[in-house]
């Protein structure tokens, strides 16, 4: 949402687009210390702790990956400045499945920037994580 | 071993972290250069990580030292030296209290045979200690010296714990035994 317009309400009274698809990606950069070995999974995966709300706001900061990819970057641009880090995604129906609300939200960072807003208990940073794919995967 | 074992370097009055555990001591100071500890001493241990601001010494209280010791306190180092923005949306540096608060409190409840954690930042500046084996998945996050955030869950029990626990540590124990020696 743009222009300091208020965000649309979802269904669970959470800043929601509905004009967000589920299926759209939503991208997060992973730092080099936030991906871990998961022996029940039978792979690397970022930890929950890569999809923790910022501490003094109830939502985490993502970049919408078809709006990225729209205007003709490559995914590697949202690591520039960010070397070692990776890149993991995951779909706006997932957090979606998880209470969570998912807006656009334009920075001077980046204009795919969004929000996914919502309270995150352990287990919802933990279906978070486990449910990512990578986009770029660690080096 | 005692405290008071230890050479000149622990009476450095830069030293800001100690704490004392069931089985061990863990320091961590400011490292203004300076090299000269001794590192080869019967049960004591030196941990350095050229460039970062801290160094941690171990010296247990009892001769087996648990089989996690070298990786998570190498983990445990490489956090100390994160610098504002580590995570690239803003967190701050790592709080030294917290960490060792973690660290001791590791020494005080693993038993020496189960798997090595990994070591977590979070964006609030605490610490995350993850186990993803066996069925199971456990984390304990730091969030205050004193109060930790378990997490628990067991894939082939289905049964599940997400609770802060303050002081009172002890259910941590049953979730920690179900790593035991055997998931090794």
């Amino acid at each position: 949402m743009t222009n300091g317009a208020p965000y649309p309400t979802g269904p669970h009274g959470l800043p929601d687009d509905p004009e967000i698809s589920d299926e759209t990606a939503l991208w997060r950069r992973v730092f080099p210390g936030w991906w871990i070995t998961d022996e029940n999974q039978g792979r690397v995966r970022p930890t929950s702790k890569a999809f923790q709300n910022y501490p003094d706001k109830p939502c985490l900061s993502i970049l919408i990956g078809e709006m990225v990819t729209a205007r003709g970057d490559e995914p590697s641009t949202a690591l520039e400045g960010f070397d070692g880090y990776a890149l993991a995604a995951i779909t706006a129906g997932l957090a979606r499945t998880h209470n969570q609300g998912v807006v656009h939200d334009p920075n001077d960072e980046d204009a795919a920037h969004g929000l996914v807003y919502g309270h995150k208990t352990d287990s919802i940073r933990s279906r978070l994580a486990k449910g990512s794919v990578w986009v770029i995967p660690p080096p | 071993m005692t405290l008071g074992s230890i050479s000149s370097g622990l009476d450095d009055p830069t030293m800001r972290h100690t704490y004392a555990v069931k089985n061990a001591y863990v320091w961590g100071y400011p490292h203004q250069g300076r090299r000269s500890y001794p590192s080869t001493l019967t049960g004591y241990r030196l941990f350095t990580v050229p460039g970062y601001d801290f160094e941690f010494k171990m010296e247990p209280m009892i001769d087996l030292q648990p089989s996690w010791l070298d990786s998570v306190i190498s983990s445990a180092a490489r956090l100390l030296a994160l610098e504002p923005n580590w995570d690239s949306y803003g967190a701050p540096p790592i709080d030294p209290d917290r960490l060792f608060y973690g660290l001791n409190l590791l020494t005080s409840l693993l038993p020496s045979g189960t798997p090595a954690p990994a070591v977590v930042p979070t964006n609030s500046g605490g610490v995350q200690f993850e186990w993803h084996t066996q069925g199971i998945d456990l984390e304990l996050e730091v969030i205050a010296v004193g109060k930790v955030n378990l997490f628990y869950e067991n894939e082939l029990t289905g049964e599940t714990s997400e609770r802060e626990l303050a002081f009172d540590l002890s259910d941590l124990s049953p979730a920690i035994s179900h790593l035991g020696p055997q998931a090794l």
